[in-house]
């Protein structure tokens, strides 16, 4: 079992669209829950649509005094967990932090998504003392162009990569029409149809690179712990 | 072939991956691990305040009775009023 929290203390950083599609992706091969902290409840609406992996089930969380019980209940059923947390600086957060095996820090690349990711970086790094483990994290970029990045882009980009310190996914999240339409069309990006939404094979190409990832880093995190022991 | 047909990568088995309850201080009730976060969080909690005022306009000798009920048997003013709500409604 792992739980893979998705935070950024600002709202737009990408943190719902990311989640959903490491949720769909590794629904194909597992048992997911999705547990939406997010108070306007994206994907809790979502999941109301059709097409949702029939491995995946999403949870409404109640509240921060909830937050805890939701996601050991839902680790006791599932293979993942996946907690879309809500864009603000919030003890709900670190609560959902303090129970992770990874999280994940979206950001677009620009100069007040990063102020927020390091403010995340900051609290997790208080979280773990307090939970006295180590909680590996990694910043995800999103909404990223494939091509002709801005200067803006790199300059922030660039400085989260020559970081040793604050890791990072090689895999972006791109700016997709087909990550937009999920929310309207219902599903993952798999269930999408080229015929309504244009490179869908792009889109699942990125998707399953960033699930693959994740799977990547969860498992080498446990295998250090492994060593450790 | 369409892209919903589109075969899924194979991350190899997933197996590794299996439900079990989370390793974060697995013996701690959930009170001790929420404590143990609010001690070091500097994220402040965003949730309203389950806790009201309710500003009583009565006749003295009302409010005196009513103080003194309270405590009486030692009740908060919000509890005591609880327990005459509850017998209210009971009828």
């Amino acid at each position: 079992m792992a739980v893979v929290t998705f935070a950024n203390s600002k709202g737009g950083s990408g943190k719902t669209t990311s989640a959903l599609i490491l949720a769909c992706e590794l629904a194909e091969h597992a048992s997911v829950c999705l547990i939406d902290a997010d108070p306007r409840r994206p994907l809790t609406t979502w999941s109301t649509l059709p097409g949702k992996p029939k491995r995946l089930t999403v949870v409404t969380n109640a509240s921060e005094k909830t937050i805890l019980d939701e996601i050991d209940a839902a680790s006791a059923d599932n293979q993942f967990v996946i907690v879309d947390l809500e864009g603000t600086a919030s003890r709900l957060t670190s609560y959902a932090i303090s129970q992770s095996d990874l999280v994940v820090i979206p950001m677009k690349e620009q100069q007040q998504d990063a102020l927020a990711a390091i403010d995340v970086i900051q609290e997790l790094k208080r979280d773990m003392k307090a939970v006295r483990r180590d909680i590996p994290f990694a910043v995800l970029f999103t909404q990223t162009r494939v091509v002709a990045k801005s200067r803006t882009a790199r300059f922030v980009s660039g400085q989260f990569k020559a970081n040793e310190k604050t890791p990072v996914f090689a895999t972006e999240i791109h700016d997709r029409d087909a990550y937009s339409a999920l929310f309207s069309v219902g599903g993952g990006p798999r269930g999408l149809s080229a015929k309504d939404v244009n490179n869908v094979e792009a889109a699942v190409r990125n998707a399953a690179d960033f699930a693959a990832e994740v799977v990547t880093m969860l498992r080498s995190h446990s295998a250090g712990q492994k060593r450790v022991a | 072939m369409t892209d919903s047909a589109r075969k899924a990568l194979d991350f190899g088995s997933l197996d590794d991956f299996q439900p079990s309850r989370p390793i974060a201080r697995p013996e701690a009730s959930v009170d001790e691990q929420r404590r143990v976060v609010d001690r070091a969080s500097a994220f402040p909690s965003r949730e309203a305040d389950a806790e009201g005022q309710l500003n009583i306009r009565a006749p003295n000798d009302m409010l005196t009775r009513f103080k003194a009920a309270a405590k009486k048997e030692r009740y908060t003013y919000g509890a005591f009023l609880e327990i005459l709500l509850d017998r209210y409604e009971k009828g």
